[in-house]
This record gives structure tokens, C-alpha cells and sequence, in this order.
């Protein structure tokens, strides 16, 4: 009878570490994880011409050295554009023209860089009112 | 002893007298009181090992219990105090990386890479550096921070947007502009080294460019632009909400 409830405490004591292990494990790395951004999830920022968000996303990615895929390169050029694009608004209508000769080469550099995205610098230009 | 009939020597283990042949009465009795011991004796060594064998199993389990209850203990601890844990061995790496991670931020920060450098900051947790190099960069990145929410907030303000009301939209930005402001100014507080010249410099470059972004996406004219800082939170919603109306318009 001793004997039974020894080997019965062993084995839920053994259990019960297993569990905790396991929550534990988790918890830890649930703490540290950070999100890696994915050809889709960007993909889908361009669908959505959500472009600001994609923005940081990418410089997320960037920063965290993540590999990047063909697409993803597309996308990233996609970002940049835009961001390009914006601040070349924001000059030109400011009277910058120095700085706004700059971003108007980034965008080009970015644009060569689009790939099958190509088609989006036009959306992009049309949102921002830039096509003349 | 001697044999009852012929008077020999006779031991008690003969069966027989090896004289005259008579029978051992005594070797019958004999043989079954060893046969008894014999038994005896293994009885009292079975039960002596069976003892000692419970004994050492019993032992080997209650040690194996008290060292699996302390590692369940030690394991809740770890599980309860996982984010220190986490926190602790993320600002060790910070503070042993802090020379490169000090380096990379400066270039960011010479180049205008403003958004490079927010998304860097939270990429590699340097906010969890406090005590180290990289506190300089604080500041800078919180103005940054608010600088990029600014620029999302401002560059959308004129989408479609199902979510949030235009009101909403203009007041999250005019709470990013307070943001900036706070940050870029120097309090008693503050490190100094958080406003040396390139930092300062940093952080007007960013405010400068706020105001491009105003004229621009908010509508609104150059003068309200420059003087947009020393507005209320209540007058710059305003300002803006005019500037939205205009593009309406």
C-alpha cells in the first residue's frame, strides 16, 4: 500500500514538472518572440495600399536582419517609394527643391527595384497627387 | 558416542555402526533437527535481505520525491518570474552589444534615417539599456517615435477610413505632436547627453520636416506651420480640422 502511493506521488510529481516545463519554456519565449514580417503580410499591405503601416514593417524587418525573399525585396522597394514619394510632395510643395532632386532619385532607385510590383509606383503617385 | 549394541565409536551423522551394522536411533532425531535448522536459517536470511531490500527501494523513492518536489518548485519560480528573467538576460545582451548597437544608431541619426532608427531602437529592445552608452539615444527616439506617427497620421489623413473618425485620426496626431515636443525639449531631469549638439540637431531636423508635412497633407498655411508648436492640443485639432475641410472643400 506504501509502496503504491509512493510510486503513484513519483509519477503525478513527474507530470506535474512536465507541465511546468512546458508553460515555462513557453512563457519565456512567448516573452522575447518578436513578429517577422512575411512576403504575404506585406503583400496584403500592398493590396490594401496600406502603405504607411507597411512602412514600419519593413524597416522592422530591416532592422532585424530578416532573409529576404524575391518578393519580399519588391515590397521593401514598394516602402521606400512611397516613403520617397511622400517626402518629395512635402518638399516640392515647400519649395525644397534640393531635397525634393533627392527623393525624386530614390523613388526612380526604388521603382528599378519593384519587379512585378512595378504597377503600384503609379497607384502610389496617384494617391499622393503626383502624377504631373 | 558409542553404539548401543557393540560399544564402538559411533557418530551421530552415521546412520549405521560401521561394526556391527545396528541402527543409529539418534540419526532420525539428528536429521530432523538439522533439517529444521536448515529451515530456520533460510527463513531468517530470506527475511533479513527481504528487509534490507524494502528498506534501500523505500529510500531511493521518498529521495527521488523530495528532488522531483524541489525541481516543480524551482520550475513554478521560473514560470512566475519569467518576464525578469527575460528582461534580465535581454539588457545583459543590450549592454554587451551596446558599442555596435551605439554605432549603428549614430549613422542612423546622420543620415535622417529617422524611421530606421525607431524601428532599430524596438527591434533590438535598447530600452532595456538603461545604465548603458546607448541612453544618449533616448530622447532621439522617442521624438522619432512620435515623428513617424505624425507622418503615418498626416500622409493618411485624407483616406477613406471606416475605423476611426476624422476627429479621432486628428486628435491621435495632435497627440503625437505633444509627444514630440515634450521629448525634444531639455528638462532639469533629463541626461544631458541626451541633448548633445547632434541629438538636438536631430531632433530639430525631425520638427523641421513636421512642418513640411503639415503645409502639405494637413492644408494648413506656412505661418500656422511655424507657430504650431505653441499651440494648444485644442487649437492645432482645430487648425487641422480646417486644413480637412479645405481639402473636402
Amino acid at each position: 500500500m506504501k509502496n503504491k502511493l509512493l510510486n503513484l506521488t513519483i509519477v503525478l510529481l513527474g507530470i506535474l514538472l512536465a507541465v511546468l516545463m512546458v508553460f515555462t519554456i513557453s512563457e519565456l519565449y512567448d516573452t522575447g518572440r518578436v513578429y517577422r514580417y512575411k512576403a504575404e503580410d506585406l503583400l496584403r499591405f500592398v493590396r490594401e495600399q496600406d502603405y504607411g503601416n507597411m512602412l514600419h514593417c519593413v524597416y522592422m524587418n530591416e532592422a532585424g536582419e530578416v532573409y529576404a525573399s524575391e518578393d519580399m525585396k519588391e515590397c521593401y522597394a514598394v516602402a521606400h517609394y512611397y516613403e520617397a514619394a511622400t517626402f518629395y510632395k512635402a518638399y516640392a510643395q515647400c519649395g525644397k527643391s534640393e531635397e525634393a532632386a533627392k527623393q525624386k532619385k530614390v523613388m526612380e532607385e526604388q521603382k528599378a527595384l519593384m519587379g512585378t510590383l512595378t504597377y503600384t509606383a503609379e497607384e502610389i503617385d496617384r494617391k499622393l497627387g503626383l502624377e504631373n | 558416542m558409542k553404539c548401543q549394541s557393540c560399544g564402538s565409536e559411533l557418530h551421530i551423522e552415521d546412520e549405521r555402526c560401521p561394526y556391527c551394522g545396528n541402527a543409529n536411533p539418534h540419526y532420525k532425531k539428528h536429521r530432523l533437527e538439522m533439517k529444521k535448522y536448515q529451515k530456520d536459517y533460510e527463513a531468517v536470511r530470506r527475511n533479513v535481505y527481504t528487509k534490507a531490500g524494502i528498506f534501500t527501494k523505500r529510500n531511493a523513492k521518498i529521495t527521488v520525491i523530495a528532488v522531483l518536489a524541489l525541481l516543480n518548485v524551482v520550475m513554478l519560480i521560473l514560470y512566475v518570474n519569467a518576464w525578469d528573467i527575460y528582461y534580465f538576460w535581454e539588457q545583459q545582451a543590450v549592454k554587451r552589444n551596446a558599442a555596435v548597437h551605439r554605432e549603428a544608431l549614430a549613422e542612423m541619426e546622420a543620415q535622417g534615417d529617422y524611421f530606421a532608427l525607431v524601428a532599430y531602437y524596438d527591434e533590438h529592445n535598447l530600452y532595456y539599456g538603461s545604465g548603458s552608452a546607448l541612453d544618449e539615444y533616448w530622447n532621439v527616439c522617442a521624438v522619432s517615435r512620435g515623428y513617424y506617427e505624425v507622418y503615418k497620421g498626416l500622409t493618411e489623413l485624407t483616406e477613406e477610413n471606416t475605423y476611426t473618425s476624422m476627429e479621432k485620426r486628428i486628435q491621435y496626431i495632435c497627440e503625437n505632436f505633444e509627444s514630440m515636443y515634450r521629448y525634444s525639449e531639455q528638462k532639469e531631469y533629463d541626461r544631458p547627453e541626451c541633448f548633445r549638439r547632434e541629438h538636438v540637431e536631430a531632433m530639430e531636423d525631425m520638427k523641421e520636416h513636421v512642418k513640411y508635412l503639415l503645409i502639405t497633407y494637413g492644408n494648413i498655411t506656412e505661418e500656422e506651420a511655424e507657430c504650431f508648436e505653441q499651440l494648444s492640443n485644442a487649437q492645432k485639432q482645430l487648425a487641422l480640422e480646417r486644413g480637412v475641410g479645405g481639402y473636402e472643400e
